[in-house]
């Protein structure tokens, strides 16, 4: 079978047309449409609700009805779980008082190992830039 | 604020080739004529709608295989049903008196029927409206390459299934 001889086959079939009688029926229903329509134009933050409804969960409705179920077992084991976690938090807290006397402890055996710490000696002031041309500073040099 | 839009112009340019494509993909005539009362609706209560539209049919397109597809989903039980009992689908080709042109059309709309939405709305664009592939890319929302591989899946399933009578006929 030659392919463009089929296609040129099936674009011949005429195509049935549309009764006539729809125009008069259509463009009176579009027409009392607008007349009904509101006259105020909707804004983005109006139109974006029923978009987001029409467009994405509408289409999709049961694989969302699917989900929701998912959705609240997470939130409720999500709920519960971080409940228990602020109990452990709120358990392993230690009292500041010990936690002072194991500093010091540490600092005690670290002093012991590495000797005493040295006094801190003070830092250098930073050097005053040479605002004297090169040739003078050659001067004194040589004096 | 948008100019007036000249419905009684947009249907008399676009209904025909709305109406084909409609029929084509829904088969049944009432469905064929609430989607495009449903753009006529939808363009009168926003005349903006075209504005900046540069391609008015391969947009009108788009509105009209969208609602389709969300009407053949909203209807998908009813059109089982209608399987089931073997209610006869409406076909978008013209009868004819001449008993073997009529056959293959019969044959042909078979055929069609049988092609999942997607290929079957592109094989109309591409064999009754003549668009290119980038305009039914533009008008079905997908890419070029897309548009071209269903157009030949579509078509090699067609010549498959009407090749006995094809070839009878030739």
């Amino acid at each position: 079978m030659n392919p463009d001889n089929f296609e040129q086959r099936l674009r011949r079939q005429p195509l049935r047309q549309v009764p006539s009688a729809w125009r008069e029926e259509i463009l009176v229903a579009a027409d009392v449409n607008r007349r009904n329509a509101p006259v105020r134009e909707l804004t983005f933050a109006a139109t974006f609700p029923v978009l987001l409804w029409r467009e994405l969960i509408w289409p999709c409705r049961r694989i969302w009805v699917g989900l929701a179920p998912v959705w609240v077992a997470l939130l409720v084991f999500n709920v519960t779980h971080s409940e228990r976690g602020q109990i452990v938090t709120a358990e392993s807290k230690i009292r500041p008082g010990e936690m002072r006397l194991a500093f010091q402890e540490q600092q005690r055996i670290l002093s012991e190992i590495i000797g005493p710490r040295s006094p801190i000696s003070p830092a250098e002031p930073p050097r005053r830039p040479n605002n004297q041309p090169r040739s003078e500073r050659r001067a004194v040099a040589l004096a | 604020m948008p100019a007036e839009l000249n419905l009684g112009r947009l249907y008399d340019n676009h209904a025909q080739a709305l109406y084909a494509f409609l029929l084509n993909l829904t088969r049944n005539e009432d469905d064929t004529h609430d989607v495009l009362q449903e753009i006529f609706v939808k363009l009168a209560r926003q005349p903006g709608l075209l504005d900046g539209v540069r391609d008015e049919r391969a947009f009108l397109i788009r509105l009209a295989h969208n609602a389709a597809i969300d009407l053949m989903r909203r209807r998908g039980t009813r059109e089982k049903r209608q399987e089931q009992f073997g209610v006869e689908a409406m076909t978008p080709f013209a009868p004819t008196d001449e008993p073997d042109e009529q056959s293959f059309r019969t044959a042909l709309a078979e055929a069609l029927a049988k092609l999942p939405p997607d290929q079957r709305a592109v094989v109309h664009l591409k064999l009754w409206e003549e668009l290119t592939f980038e305009q039914i890319a533009a008008a079905l929302e997908i890419s070029p390459n897309t548009a071209a591989s269903r157009y030949r899946y579509g078509l090699d399933k067609l010549r498959e299934r009407l090749r006995p009578l094809y070839e009878e006929l030739k």
